[in-house]
């Protein structure tokens, strides 16, 4: 290796050293700590050195309690509802709002604001349309003479519910990502599937969806991540409830920790979702890999 | 099977633009047309008419007899080839050709087969099974033909498809193109603002500005008899020299700056002497000759650059200064900075009309607006 060379490896480490640091502070390390604390037994307020040693105890016993599975479930219960009808009506309402129609700057700008606002916000709002006896959901189905509902405290209701208000938020997350990738089709393209035959049915999904492939494997990836990991809505709507029908990994996770003051325990249950949204995310990517050239890819 | 084109008083505007000004124009069956000018002249907006992605402001369209002003782009028999191509980039090469055949439910065997002939024809068997970004921009030309044949169209409408090419390239293709032409004998509008596609390709060139057709004719007519300034001064490389001048006598003009007189072919009818006109002398109508004849400039050249089979000289008129491009004999070297004597074929030379712009000496029979 050349001095000169050798010279400009050493500046490149210089430069790229900072961001290493940052990402190991901020991402690794808690991760790592996440695992280790996974193997000990260690109650929060104690000092670090009376923590004790357990080995994969705490894994079979966790693993082994019927109620994480039970929250497992609940978990991808949500995100297959709420991320399929999030990407459903995403992709609708980008289709429908594309283009430069008058007027349509301010309706695109009015359907991101949802996205805009604080989770625990957003829990707090619904909880007040939620409410039985004072909320607009329920004075809204009065108009039609439907009767008053206790939304959040019937199970199957709940769980409804705090679907309903991620949809609300995040559906708006899906349209912005499939409007810029719509935006970034090239309009030629479509006019030679228009002088083609194409419809807008098969202009659709035939070409339109298909172009923006990678943007929405990402966009589904980045909203199924979002949804394992959701707390705030759900810790303010239900905390769970009721009985354990809301009751969501991340949530599950919350009250082991805090509650029942068992941090090596929910640890070891942060890394069953590490693992579950890791593979998620594989899957995603091997389905379309915006990073691919595409070369491999029929 | 061929149809004609015809365009009847089309126009488009955008606001208060008028981008094509009531345009008309027939192509016959079978016939090579190509739409040339500068950018912003409309080519491209008529073009998109033809092919129903851009709807009429006024006028019709006919095909192959039909009217079609109103229909869609799949109802008008037509394919188009787009200047970036415009492949689906998520099919494969046999994809993308087959397209259109899969959206009228046509049977696999028979779409294989129409879409194995095309690729037979432009060469482009082996790459079937590839997507668009794994070819170089003259496969993606030739899978842009081989979609455009393989639905088998009455009309080829092709919108600046070499442009993206390098010169190599797309005088390959150029000749291709006229090779395909033939071979299938399908009516062809093409849109180029290149002027040697334009010359080479084409049974008739329509030269437009503003919207506005100035010239219809074949590649020779509109070389040799240029109805209008624009048309003398858009076709033909290097340009036609024009000079300020006046009428000195029915088969003469004088450069005043100049201090010289050039002969014309033939005499000028109805013209009078002292008439202000514009007099056009196409660079390969000056040769280097000997000085003091009435028909001969006197050139400061500045450049000369040799081509091989010829040398264009840059340079100026000695007296007036006015800029003047020659196209004389390669084998005669020319040195920069030197003033030479430079002879006038009567046979390259125009007359045009100061104020009106028109040809005075063979003004080109009215064609179509």
């Amino acid at each position: 290796m050349s001095t000169n060379s050798r010279s400009n490896a050493r500046a490149a480490w210089f430069f790229v050293l900072p961001a290493m640091i940052v990402m190991f502070v901020a991402c690794l390390y808690p991760v790592i700590s996440a695992i280790r604390l996974g193997f000990y037994d260690w109650s929060m307020g104690t000092p670090w050195a009376q923590a004790k040693w357990t080995g994969w105890t705490t894994f079979e016993i966790v693993f082994s309690d019927p109620a994480i599975w039970r929250s497992l479930w609940t978990t991808l219960k949500f995100a297959a509802v709420s991320v399929s009808a999030e990407m459903f009506l995403g992709i609708a309402l980008a289709l429908a709002l594309e283009g430069n129609l008058r007027g349509m700057a301010f309706f695109r700008t009015l359907f991101i604001l949802p996205m805009m606002v604080a989770p625990i916000a957003v829990g707090l709002t619904w909880r007040y349309l939620f409410d039985a006896q004072f909320g607009l959901v329920n004075a809204l189905l009065g108009v039609f003479n439907v009767a008053a509902k206790g939304w959040l405290a019937d199970e199957t209701l709940a769980f409804a519910a705090i679907i309903v208000s991620d949809i609300w938020q995040w559906t708006p997350f899906v349209f912005i990502m499939v409007i810029a990738g719509l935006a970034g089709v090239d309009a030629n393209v479509l006019e030679a599937a228009r002088i083609d035959g194409a419809r807008w049915w098969t202009l659709t999904t035939r070409v339109k969806l298909p172009m923006i492939a990678h943007v929405l494997a990402i966009t589904l990836v980045m909203r199924l991540i979002d949804a394992f990991r959701v707390l705030e809505v759900i810790y303010v709507l239900t905390f769970g409830g009721p009985g354990d029908s809301t009751e969501v990994l991340s949530m599950y996770i919350y009250k082991t920790a805090f509650i029942g003051q068992k941090l090596g325990a929910a640890s070891a249950i942060s890394v069953l979702l590490l693992a579950v949204v890791m593979l998620l995310t594989w899957l995603a990517l091997r389905m379309s890999n915006p990073l691919s050239d595409g070369e491999n890819r029929r | 099977m061929s149809a004609g084109v015809d365009l009847i008083q089309v126009s488009k505007r955008f606001g208060d633009d008028t981008i094509v000004d009531g345009i008309s124009l027939s192509a016959a069956a079978g016939e090579f047309i190509v739409l040339v000018g500068a950018s912003g002249c409309g080519k491209s907006t008529t073009l998109r008419m033809i092919a129903g992605l851009e709807p009429v402001s006024g006028g019709r369209i006919l095909i192959g007899g039909r009217d079609v002003t109103t229909a869609r782009p799949d109802e008008r028999d037509i394919a188009m080839v787009f200047q970036n191509y415009a492949l689906y980039p998520h099919m494969s090469v046999a994809g993308n050709m087959g397209f259109a055949l899969s959206l009228t439910r046509t049977p696999k065997d028979e779409i294989a087969r129409r879409v194995g002939e095309a690729a037979r024809i432009l060469g482009i068997e082996d790459l079937l099974e590839r997507k668009p970004r794994a070819l170089s921009g003259g496969q993606r030309q030739r899978v842009a033909m081989g979609r455009a044949i393989v639905r088998e169209p009455s009309v080829f409408l092709f919108d600046e498809p070499l442009s993206n090419l390098d010169a190599k390239l797309r005088a390959q293709m150029r000749v291709e193109l006229a090779l395909l032409h033939r071979r299938l004998g399908k009516t062809t509008i093409y849109v180029t603002h290149d002027q040697v596609e334009a010359m080479t390709l084409a049974d008739r060139i329509v030269i437009l500005d503003r919207g506005l057709i100035q010239q219809i004719g074949t590649p020779a007519e509109v070389f040799n008899r240029p109805r209008n300034l624009f048309v003398a001064g858009f076709i033909g490389s290097p340009a036609m020299n024009l000079f300020r001048a006046t009428i000195a006598a029915p088969d003469a003009v004088e450069l005043p700056g100049a201090g010289a007189r050039v002969r014309l072919a033939a005499p000028l009818a109805g013209v009078a002497a002292g008439k202000p006109v514009i007099l056009g002398i196409r660079p390969q109508g000056l040769s280097l000759g000997e000085g003091g004849g009435a028909s001969s400039l006197h050139m400061r050249v500045r450049v000369a650059e040799f081509l091989g089979t010829e040398t264009v000289l840059n340079g100026v008129l000695a007296v007036s200064g006015e800029a003047v491009t020659a196209s004389v004999d390669g084998e005669r070297a020319v040195l920069a900075d030197r003033e030479i004597d430079l002879s006038v074929d009567p046979v390259h030379v125009h007359v045009f009309d100061a104020e009106t712009g028109l040809n005075l000496i063979q003004p080109a029979k009215e064609e179509e607006k």
